[in-house]
């Protein structure tokens, strides 16, 4: 039988996942920068005509660097992959979230790439695309997004709905505020026109703090 | 709402992870609800009477009386 030390101390470990959770952002940021890195010497081959011997291996440390994050953060999440016990609904829930977030990396980069071709940059950019590239991104936007979140919430246990419920109402309550208070100043031309992808940025962003917020407190 | 639940656990040797599993929930959704952030719903409440195999009233306190 367990002593009470022994179940204190198990619990510290898995109450303080702060230490995780900061190791998963800091190695999520460099992976977008690698990402970010990816795309410019992609895009740099391409203007070239080929890789250079630098830039190959350059891309080469890059994406191995990018394996490195991935399996780091991975390895970090807490939870998926440290042995703390869940039940199998727990864990499907966990395992659509890292889905959806794969996904959103997916997107992004196929987004990026696309970009390329247009000497574009950025993810948010503005500017045309390939109408395959766009229905390929809108079919997994329109397809899969909706089936991993039923997916998620028949899974989910009532405090994670919670938790994202109440993100998701403050989200639109900030939305129901930038989109007409950008519009109005947009007409009054106090302010450039508005951004589409700023004003979801917006949201989405106040809906996932909103939500890691209410998880934690 | 005050509860019994860290006490019950305790007994039972049970991490808040292990208890989770036993209740379909996440340790997050325990720790909270043994903190007193989140009130569970009545049929949470149910299942964690049914595990424990007490009344509901012996495990949640609305601190009314």
């Amino acid at each position: 039988m367990t002593n009470s030390t022994d179940l204190e101390a198990r619990e510290t470990e898995q109450a303080s996942p702060f230490r995780r959770w900061l190791g998963v952002g800091t190695l999520g940021f460099i992976l977008i920068a690698l990402l970010g890195f990816v795309t410019g010497v992609l895009m740099s081959a391409a203007e070239k005509g080929g890789f250079s011997m630098r830039g190959g291996m350059l891309l080469m440390v890059a994406i191995a660097l990018i394996a490195l994050c991935a399996w780091g953060i991975v390895r970090l999440r807490p939870a998926l992959l440290t042995g703390e016990p869940q039940s199998a609904k727990t864990r499907r829930a966990n395992w659509v979230l890292v889905a959806c977030g794969a996904l959103g990396g997916v997107i992004g980069l196929t987004l990026s790439i696309a970009g390329l071709a247009n000497d574009e940059n950025g993810v948010f950019s503005n500017g045309s695309l390939s109408p395959t590239v766009a229905v390929i991104v809108v079919a997994a936007i329109a397809l899969l997004l909706p089936l991993l979140s039923f997916y998620w919430y028949a899974n989910a246990d009532e405090f994670e709905k919670r938790a994202s419920g109440d993100g998701a109402i403050i989200a639109m309550y900030v939305y129901s505020i930038i989109a007409p208070c950008w519009w109005l100043l947009e007409r009054a031309a106090l302010i450039p026109p508005q951004e589409p992808m700023i004003v979801y940025l917006l949201v989405i962003s106040v809906w996932g703090i909103v939500w890691l917020y209410r998880k934690a407190n | 709402m005050k509860n019994r639940l860290k006490v019950l656990r305790a007994e039972r040797d049970w991490s808040q992870a292990e208890l989770g599993m036993h209740l379909d929930v996440s340790r997050q959704a325990v720790n909270a609800i043994e903190t007193g952030k989140h009130d569970p719903s009545l049929p949470l409440a149910f299942r964690i009477a049914r595990l424990f195999d007490m009344p509901i009233e012996d495990i949640f306190d609305d601190e009314l009386d």
